[in-house]
């Protein structure tokens, strides 16, 4: 019956296309199903392989980053073996291929193209990801191995150290990537500007807002520098950062501390002419001075704060910065991402001292400032060292600028003892230890160390150097800021670049200060009058 | 019956079968490009000042001519125009008339519109020149021309609205433009920092800050902004605690800036 009836259904079709279909449409309808079937088959595999020529690229060469500055040639010799071709006589073609990470992340450069590599290093300062690729030109199978390279410019890791050399403006560069280079002499400047001596030092050292923000600041003018070449020019004046100029003749930037969230720097507050400013991170613009106090009535008035910017480094983030209103001779703040001029702190009934210094000392309508220094010791605590005006009367005001306002912590207020911290006034600037808070001084040649919070006070000899000190820093800014580290500086005037920088460890107990020299750099450094670490 | 059926033989069937397989084959993997068949079409491409990634794809159907913002007593608006359908290799005119009952511009105010105006041969784009004068009668003043397409032998007009979004239809056919010898909101103007616009608050920005009209004719950085904001604000508060309170042209309103100063 079956057959019959097929037989029925081919006489249907029209003349000798049933006959066609008779003969060719049943492997026609098999050869269709088998592509239908094939599009939902899984392929289990079944195949017979066969060896191909692998390239194996090893360790050797590839197992640590590469830190190197511009100019020094990069040499990697690969270990480099091929699974079939152990002569590694076949047609390969090798490419060196550096990634940008940072600045130029996601671009491309060849700096090889053999097997191995000889480059002198003409990349920009970057970090990159460098990778070998091996291409078997026989299958065109690649392979390829990858490393951390890091380029750096000689300016761009390490301690810039700022002052002058032959009385001119000028910064040296203490280059650390393996080793530890000096520069001197790093600063050019264009248009015929010659620099006064450098008061002020900083660096942006986030990426993002990284452009021309090497800061410098003289009395007789401030100005952004390239972070890799160092070169500045006159339009690089700062005065060209306003948002709107204030109009005064010479702009002389004399601090900067960036404000920090949790995670990430922001913009940052300076402190030029004796007014606080925020630097944006739109093209670095400088905003209009907050450095005003509003009443209920929204009314705003000018004040003049003292040249230093007291804030914890110490804590997550860094929102509160406070500053000593010259002009009211009262301490001040601002908190927050939001700036609305300045806020005035109120006092408590008990407190040791009042943030307002007239009313602890109204006979000379308060005090003058000095200087202040920021530490990590007792969880950011910050010294602020006030004198009584046209006198050698001496006073540390310990704060703690906490991040969450209002809550400013009062630590104390401690008077000099002139006659146990000889020359504590002459210090060129100070700097409070990390493990029991001393204060670090110098007078001269010797260098102090002060515990100004014990009865009676103590004063001990740390060191005593050749030369006359010119800076006392604690390493607020590198890995090693929670290792009690100090850096002092000294010049001898009678001799050009006769600057030593000496690097110390703090190793003091409770009842006992002592002092390690770590490191001495007599490299014929300048006189040194402010530092900043510069990270890449 | 049989003598009609085509005899085709095997081979030949099979390669027909196959060609047709083809065919159906290849339809389903075709795009289906419909190309422009109608008639050569023509509309006003104004394009709204925007900095979206589509922004050209968005069209207005007003425009602005601010007087203020330059020295001249005259000026040319070039009134865009995009052509539907295919590139002539010839000119061809374009026709536009005024709509009175849309337009308040004085005949003095603008020289009269041509019978025609030239598209190039090969154009997509043209441009509809429209010379406006700054009159004395315009000082302080804001008045409009507004003028549509008109079908001629060489255009229809087969589109009359443009989808700038899912709300948002334009006419492109007509077209106003607002001439002015006043202050005007300019882009550099942002709200944000400089309150709510006014021309007496416009004047009274430029003699506070020492500004220029033309340097609000493009966006400022906002910290640049804010910085004037913050500075008019303060001259705005200072005039108050003087008892020379500040007002807006109604003399009611408290003249004030922009709310994102701080």
């Amino acid at each position: 019956m079956q057959t019959m009836k097929k037989d029925r259904i081919y006489r249907k079709m029209p003349g000798s296309a049933g006959t066609a279909f008779r003969k060719y449409g049943r492997p026609l309808f098999v050869f269709a199903a088998a592509i239908l079937a094939a599009g939902c088959f899984r392929d289990l595999g079944n195949y017979d392989y066969t060896d191909i020529n692998e390239a194996v690229i090893g360790d050797s060469g590839f197992s640590s980053p590469y830190n190197i500055r511009i100019n020094e040639t990069l040499s990697i010799r690969p270990d480099i073996t091929f699974t079939l071709d152990p002569d590694g006589t076949g047609d390969y073609t090798y490419e060196w291929v550096a990634v940008g990470q940072t600045l130029y992340r996601g671009e491309r450069f060849t700096i090889g193209t053999g097997r191995d590599l000889d480059y002198v290093m003409k990349l920009d300062a970057d970090n990159y990801i460098l990778y070998l690729k091996v291409t078997d030109n026989a299958t065109g199978i690649v392979y390829s191995k990858d490393v951390e390279l890091n380029v750096m410019s000689p300016y761009s890791t390490g301690w810039m150290m700022a002052g002058e050399a032959g009385g001119k403006g000028q910064v040296d560069m203490m280059s650390i990537s393996g080793d530890v280079i000096f520069y001197t002499g790093a600063v050019t400047m264009e248009d015929g500007i010659s620099l006064g001596p450098i008061e002020c030092i900083w660096v942006d050292n986030d990426t993002y807002t990284s452009d021309d923000r090497v800061y410098i600041g003289t009395a007789s003018g401030s100005y952004k520098l390239d972070r890799s070449s160092f070169s500045g020019s006159a339009a690089g004046d700062i005065k060209y950062s306003f948002a709107i100029d204030p109009g005064e003749d010479t702009y002389s930037l004399t601090d900067s501390e960036q404000v920090r969230t949790d995670t990430a720097p922001l913009r940052h507050s300076v402190i030029i002419n004796g007014r606080a400013y925020i630097v944006s991170t739109e093209g670095g613009m400088i905003e209009n001075s907050f450095s005003f106090y509003e009443d209920a009535d929204g009314n705003q008035r000018d004040i003049h704060v003292a040249d230093r910017i007291i804030c914890n480094h110490s804590q997550s983030g860094c929102r509160t910065m406070v500053f000593y209103n010259t002009d009211d001779r009262e301490f001040c703040y601002i908190s927050g991402l939001s700036v609305e001029g300045m806020k005035t702190l109120g006092d408590g009934e008990d407190d040791l001292f009042s943030w307002k210094t007239g009313n602890d000392f109204p006979e000379t309508g308060g005090l003058d400032f000095v200087s202040c220094c920021n530490s990590f010791f007792s969880n950011g605590q910050s010294a602020a060292i006030l004198k009584v005006p046209d006198t050698d009367t001496y006073y540390i005001y310990c704060i703690t600028a906490n991040r969450n306002q209002p809550d400013m912590i009062k630590n104390g207020r401690y008077a000099v003892d002139n006659g146990t911290a000889p020359g504590f006034g002459d210090s060129p600037s100070y700097a409070m230890t990390t493990n029991h808070g001393y204060m670090l001084y110098a007078s001269g040649n010797t260098l102090y160390g002060y515990n100004f919070r014990k009865e009676p006070q103590e004063c001990t000899v740390l060191h005593t150097f050749d030369a006359p000190v010119c800076f006392i820093m604690a390493d607020n800014e590198t890995e090693e800021k929670y290792d009690d580290c100090i850096y002092v500086a000294t010049y001898d005037d009678s001799r050009e670049r006769s600057g030593i920088l000496y690097k110390f460890r703090m190793t003091d107990s409770p009842d006992r200060m002592e002092l390690t020299l770590a490191e001495t750099w007599d490299e014929g450094l300048l006189k040194i009058h402010d530092m900043y670490y510069k990270t890449f | 019956m049989e003598r009609h059926i085509k005899t085709i033989r095997p081979a030949a069937a099979m390669l027909r079968l196959s060609a047709a397989m083809m065919a159906v084959s290849a339809v389903a993997c075709t795009d289906n490009l419909e190309k422009y068949n109608g008639e050569a079409g023509i509309y006003f491409a104004m394009r709204v000042e925007d900095s979206a990634v589509n922004t050209d794809t968005l069209y207005s159907e007003t425009s602005s001519l601010p007087f203020i913002v330059t020295d001249d007593d005259m000026a040319v608006f070039n009134l865009k125009v995009k052509i539907l359908g295919a590139v002539s290799d010839r000119d061809r005119q374009i026709s536009i008339e005024v709509v009175p009952e849309e337009t308040d511009a004085l005949a003095e105010d603008y020289d009269p519109l041509l019978p025609g105006y030239t598209l190039p041969a090969g154009a997509v784009f043209g441009s509809i020149p429209i010379t406006f004068h700054r009159t004395a009668s315009l000082e302080g003043q804001e008045r409009r021309l507004t003028v549509r397409l008109v079908e001629n032998s060489d255009f229809a007009l087969p589109i009359t609205m443009w989808r700038n979004s899912s709300d948002e239809y334009v006419n492109v056919v007509r077209h106003t433009i607002v001439i002015s010898d006043k202050y005007v909101q300019l882009p550099g103007y942002a709200v944000g920092y400089f309150g709510p616009f006014s021309e007496k608050k416009m004047a009274l920005l430029l003699e506070v800050l020492g500004l220029e009209i033309s340097d609000f004719n493009e966006e400022m950085p906002y910290t640049q902004a804010k910085a004037y904001g913050q500075k008019f604000d303060r001259y705005l508060k200072e005039q108050k605690a003087a008892g020379n309170t500040v007002y807006e042209e109604d003399g009611v309103t408290e003249m004030t800036a922009g709310e994102y100063i701080y």
